[in-house]
């Protein structure tokens, strides 16, 4: 153990010396998470697939759930209530539009007493699209009434509540997320390079002629990449809370979010490793690999943004699962079993790419 | 010390090492030698454990093959290429390849220190290795190869690309391995440097030993005979002969002879006999 200790201390030292290597590890995602939150703030939004509960269940309410149903601004979704919820808070819709009861006597009353309510529940990264919302929600039941006339509605718009808070989270709660996985991108690149330059300076034939067998030199390096991955979370974390005032909604499940996260990238950078003869094939091929899964994952492109296929597609993108256990603990309200699947998701695919990584290098030596 | 019998290894049709024996003795630095090609470095490789033989035995000290972590200790390898971190100082870069051979503490802390002074690096401990000179990459190459006291140790080029200061200094080194007991096989191109340093010398080509014994055997078996090269008015002419008397008989017969020197045969001439002179470029 404490040979494999030495390695993960060696990698360390080393990535710690290299300046430019330390600038993407750390200062890029910082940067990157910086830059979203900005954009975030300023938006202005597009919207689509909506979950309706009609709490009322009158001609007026039916009527207004109908006009949703055929606006094509809207996708209306068969969802039970709680499965709403449940998809809202998973980023699989958008919203849950709740017709109270008692909206459509409020809204035939219009104009002589209170307004009506509507509520609103809204997966906050979705912000661009709930202004829009507003303003079909209106026109919609208007339409559901044959009136042209136009008249106040209030619109009450809910966070996802987690066990113990509502929760409607700040732009910069959003992108750092996509600023933690960003940076573990960089520490995975910097690592499966580390261990291809040891290949071709001959740093590994000194190793291989040691006491060692080829698990300890990987383990070394997985230890080594872990705790960096952790290191750059824990930054992030201490900048975002520190700068933005960002509060995780809970730790533990963060936490867990994170080691799980820290265990798949770990493994993907073992896999990666084994790929090309030199430090610029491997860091091309591997550069190509995780671009790919974060262009799919929602890692540059919201998934919002995407065609239905494309976001049915980034399911096979650990990137798309790492934000959401990120978001899960930081904003999301998660609860630990919601946090089982995509946690699960993560570990399983750490572990076919460390044994996958294992094997190949294993054969290349 | 190390044994190797009918040792032979291929990749695909190309027979890298054809049964190949070869016994060392404790204590001696033995020279292997070899066109570029020839099976060295398959067969160092072999050695250590890198590759596993086709067919074929190798023995080191009491035994144990050379991928059991127990036989691994006993053997020191400094490879041609500089395996060194270059981030990392002198001393770290030695910490570091202490401590996969397990050393710890204040063992390790010794042993760092003795390597350093062994090789002349002391004062520069504290300097990236990416700022050391040439040949002082190649003397902490070796520091790194004599931590864990081995008992065989395997130098491949250990001097290509130093200046002579640094050669002299890393054979005087090895000669002083040599009278603390560690067996030595030295790889070079440099014959000069074999010739100094080492007791006994083999020749390999296409995977073969060809030759083997001390350089004295090596050159009266192999180095073919010596030579008078005599430069008359208008040609050179060189006679090989087997005896002064013969030499002058033959200068003696050369119209205005203008000078004259002698050729003996040396490890070179051994090395070019045996493997032709022909290039090698694989």
């Amino acid at each position: 153990m404490s040979q494999i200790w030495a390695i993960a201390c060696k990698d360390l030292r080393l990535i710690a010396r290299d300046r430019s290597g330390l600038f993407f590890v750390l200062f890029f995602p910082i940067i990157f998470a910086v830059f979203f939150g900005s954009m975030y703030a300023g938006d202005d939004g597009r919207s689509i697939p909506m979950a309706v509960y009609d709490a009322d269940e009158t001609t007026v309410s039916q009527s207004f759930r109908e006009a949703l149903t055929g606006d094509p601004a809207i996708e209306v979704m068969d969802f039970s209530h709680e499965e709403a919820q449940d998809a809202v808070r998973a980023g699989t819709i958008a919203g849950l539009i709740r017709i109270p009861e008692g909206f459509g006597a409020q809204l035939e009353r219009m104009g002589r007493g209170p307004p009506p309510v509507l509520s609103l529940l809204v997966d906050p990264t979705r912000r661009a699209e709930i202004a829009m919302l507003e303003g079909v929600l209106t026109r919609d039941a208007l339409e559901s009434l044959g009136s042209e006339q136009i008249a106040p509605m209030t619109i009450e718009i809910e966070g996802l509540e987690s066990s113990s808070e509502t929760v409607m989270p700040e732009p910069f709660e959003l992108s750092f997320p996509q600023g933690i996985v960003w940076g573990l991108l960089s520490v995975v690149m910097s690592f499966s390079t580390s261990l291809v330059n040891e290949k071709t300076t001959g740093t590994l034939l000194r190793l291989r002629v040691a006491p060692l067998n080829s698990g300890d030199v990987l383990a070394g390096k997985a230890i080594a990449c872990f705790l960096l991955s952790l290191l750059v979370c824990g930054i992030l974390l201490a900048v975002g809370a520190a700068v933005f005032g960002i509060r995780p909604v809970s730790w533990p499940l963060l936490s867990l979010g994170l080691l799980c996260v820290s265990y798949c990238m770990t493994g993907m950078m073992l896999l990666l490793a084994t790929f090309g003869n030199n430090e610029r094939s491997s860091s091309n091929i591997g550069w190509s690999i995780m671009m790919l899964f974060a262009m799919l994952g929602g890692g540059m492109i919201p998934l919002v943004f995407m065609a239905d296929w494309m976001v049915s597609a980034s399911q096979v993108s650990p990137i798309m699962w790492s934000v959401m256990v990120v978001e899960g603990g930081l904003w999301r309200g998660f609860s630990l079993q919601d946090m089982i699947q995509p946690c699960g998701i993560l570990l399983a695919c750490g572990t076919a790419c460390f044994l996958l990584g294992t094997l190949r290098f294993r054969r290349s030596l | 010390m190390l044994h190797l019998s009918n040792l032979s290894k291929s990749f695909g049709s190309n027979r890298a090492v054809d049964d190949l024996h070869l016994t060392i003795h404790s204590g001696e630095i033995f020279g292997f030698l070899g066109p570029n090609g020839a099976g060295k470095s398959t067969t160092v490789n072999l050695i250590v454990g890198l590759l596993e033989a086709d067919s074929g035995a190798i023995q080191i000290g009491d035994g144990g093959t050379p991928r059991s972590p127990r036989v691994r200790e006993s053997i020191g390898l400094a490879p041609q290429s500089l395996a060194l971190y270059d981030s990392l100082t002198g001393r770290e870069n030695l910490e570091f390849v202490g401590k996969c051979y397990r050393l710890k503490g204040t063992q390790l802390a010794e042993r760092v220190d003795w390597a350093l002074d062994f090789v002349g690096l002391r004062d520069r401990q504290s300097d990236r290795a990416e700022a050391y000179s040439g040949g002082m990459k190649r003397r902490l190459n070796l520091a790194a190869a004599l931590l864990h006291q081995p008992k065989l140790l395997l130098l491949d080029e250990p001097t290509v690309g130093v200046d002579p200061q640094s050669r002299n200094a890393i054979l005087e080194r090895v000669l002083d391995l040599k009278r603390a007991g560690c067996t030595v096989l030295y790889t070079s191109h440099y014959m000069e440097e074999v010739e100094r340093i080492c007791d006994r010398v083999g020749v390999i080509d296409q995977g073969k030993m060809l030759a083997v014994g001390t350089v004295e055997e090596l050159i009266a078996e192999h180095g073919g005979a010596h030579a008078v090269i005599a430069r008359g008015q208008e040609e050179e002419h060189r006679f090989e002969m087997s005896s002064p008397e013969e030499a002058l008989r033959a200068l003696a017969e050369v119209e205005n002879l203008r000078d004259f020197h002698t050729e003996r045969p040396n490890l070179e001439s051994v090395f070019l006999n045996l493997t032709g002179r022909s290039l090698r470029d694989s």
